[in-house]
């Protein structure tokens, strides 16, 4: 943010201290506690561990004996190369952080943003995906702010490709068409691939999987669903169901073509939205893959929150 | 809260075309046709018109100053823009295409080839994903005068009749994508206003399917 005036920076100030104490007085109060990641990754480990990640958006630097370090990209991955190898079993783990990322913008500056997050190891699936979800809900109620969370479980849409037996190429292609929400390609896209007969109906529906659960159960009660996809959708169910009818209507929207841009996410995936800022606010999800990766398989899920948005937000509607 | 559902349409001949689709479905009525006003409101319908340059029309949506947009797929593709294709309007349509001498040979073993474009990332891409190596030139208009002044070895622009190619004696040597006019939308306003985007969505559509 830039100003004018030095008053008007430190007012600022004042407002972003506040909205920080508040954040970390919430989740303290929830048992979770700090955490400080390393300021540096080395560059080898983090593009093995983040495969699809844009290599030319990373800040490099050179170490003394010539190896490649990043500026912290993501903090998820610093988290959780850290705490895994010192797991002790049936442990639970409620952690949260205030940071700042690191990135190189496409002309080349280095772009730092502050980031406020949580993660969430070792507790069973099912409470930990309500409670993160409530604890989205609670941060933005606190601040009167108006938000939507959009969220997916991600099985559903990847059994479903696994049905499809589409090349990596078609599948690239649909995931695109997909997250652009285009429904003349998608149209285009079922003519012009094999897509295995039962599930062409399906496919073709497939950007109208949105809304409120009861919208979505009821198209997907035309059409065959695997084993796989059905779990995932009672999976989704169990979890709204611990909402109240008020939080699911003016809170949360399904959307089960939500993709997102880390591989490593598997099942809940969501979004959060507030009507002023043109991008997402906060961004998360279940990443038990990613644990594995780093030697031991153990539930983890985590958000994180774009603290200068949010705190712009939380100025805007005080005001 | 803002309530409006804000449109950003392109002056010019794309915009009159998208305007004649939202006259047919009664969403113009706050529109003065001669007027020099770049903003019309309904406040009946809730509905607000902007009407920017053709290539500020992505801008405007992305930074969610404008829910809905309509724009070309020429562009959509040149500013890589992160936002939702609704609906394909079926006019406007056109080609990418590369043109250039007769008989010019697009693959040639000892040289680069110099394209000359309006489109630069459309034209990189494109050649990158066949592994050609070109040198590209950024022009800004009357790009068929490149190859003939030797400015470049062919071009790279969108092709609705190729009266233009023709006239300046250059013709296709290649189909590169099918271009029309794309209903664009924020991805936030996208989910704050779902309800009413979907509905026009509808509206639209029904529109077309009478006419063809």
């Amino acid at each position: 943010m830039q100003f004018l005036q030095l008053n008007d920076e430190l007012q600022y100030f004042k407002a972003k201290y506040e909205v920080t104490k508040e954040l970390e007085q919430i989740v303290t109060q929830l048992g979770y506690t700090l955490f400080e990641p390393d300021f540096f990754e080395s560059y080898d480990q983090f593009v093995q561990m983040n495969q699809r990640v844009k290599t030319q958006s990373l800040v490099k630097l050179l170490d003394q004996d010539g190896s490649i370090l990043v500026l912290r990209p993501d903090i998820t991955t610093s988290v959780i190369k850290r705490v895994i190898p010192k797991w002790v079993e049936s442990n639970t783990l409620r952690l949260f952080y205030l940071s700042t990322i690191f990135s190189r913008s496409s002309v080349g500056s280095v772009e730092e943003k502050k980031q406020f997050g949580i993660e969430h190891l070792g507790t069973n699936q099912r409470i930990a995906d309500v409670e993160t979800i409530q604890l989205i809900i609670s941060l933005f109620k606190r601040f009167n702010l108006s938000f939507l969370i959009e969220l997916s479980n991600n099985q559903f849409l990847n059994a479903l490709m696994k049905e499809l037996q589409l090349s990596f190429t078609s599948q690239k292609e649909l995931k695109e068409i997909l997250y652009y929400k285009n429904q003349a390609a998608l149209e285009m896209f079922i003519k012009q691939t094999t897509i295995p007969s039962p599930f062409i109906e399906l496919v073709s529906q497939l950007l109208h999987l949105q809304g409120s659960l009861v919208e979505i159960k009821q198209i997907l009660s035309r059409y065959p669903l695997t084993s796989p996809m059905q779990n995932a959708m009672d999976e989704l169910e169990v979890l709204m169901n611990s909402f109240s009818i008020e939080e699911q209507n003016q809170s949360i929207r399904i959307d089960l073509t939500v993709l997102s841009q880390y591989d490593y996410y598997d099942g809940l995936i969501f979004k959060a939205y507030v009507p002023t800022i043109p991008v997402p606010i906060l961004s998360g999800g279940r990443y038990d893959p990613l644990t594995k990766m780093v030697g031991l398989e153990i539930p983890a899920i985590g958000f994180t929150l774009n603290m200068s948005d949010f705190i712009k937000e939380v100025i805007q509607t005080n005001e | 809260m803002n309530k409006y559902l804000t449109l950003a349409l392109p002056k010019g001949r794309l915009g009159d075309s998208a305007l004649e689709q939202f006259d047919k479905i009664g969403w113009t009525t706050s529109i003065q046709k001669d007027s020099r006003k770049l903003v019309f409101i309904d406040e009946v319908l809730r509905i607000r018109f902007m009407f920017v340059k053709p290539a500020d029309v992505i801008t405007y949506v992305e930074n969610g100053v404008a829910d809905l947009g309509v724009i070309g797929k020429d562009s959509i593709l040149e500013e890589e823009a992160d936002v939702y294709e609704l609906l394909d309007f079926g006019f406007g349509k056109c080609k990418f295409s590369i043109a250039g001498q007769k008989n010019f040979q697009l693959h040639q073993k000892d040289s680069v080839l110099k394209i000359a474009t309006k489109y630069p990332r459309v034209t990189l891409k494109y050649f990158a994903s066949r592994n050609q190596s070109i040198e590209i030139i950024k022009l800004n208009g009357s790009v068929e005068l490149a190859p003939l002044v030797g400015l470049s070895d062919v071009i790279v622009d969108i092709v609705e009749t190729g009266g233009t190619l023709k006239a300046n004696g250059l013709e296709i040597l290649e189909d590169m994508m099918d271009i029309s006019a794309k209903l664009i939308a924020n991805r936030v306003s996208y989910r704050f206003k779902h309800d009413r985007i979907q509905q026009l969505i509808q509206l639209l559509q029904e529109q077309k399917e009478v006419t063809t």
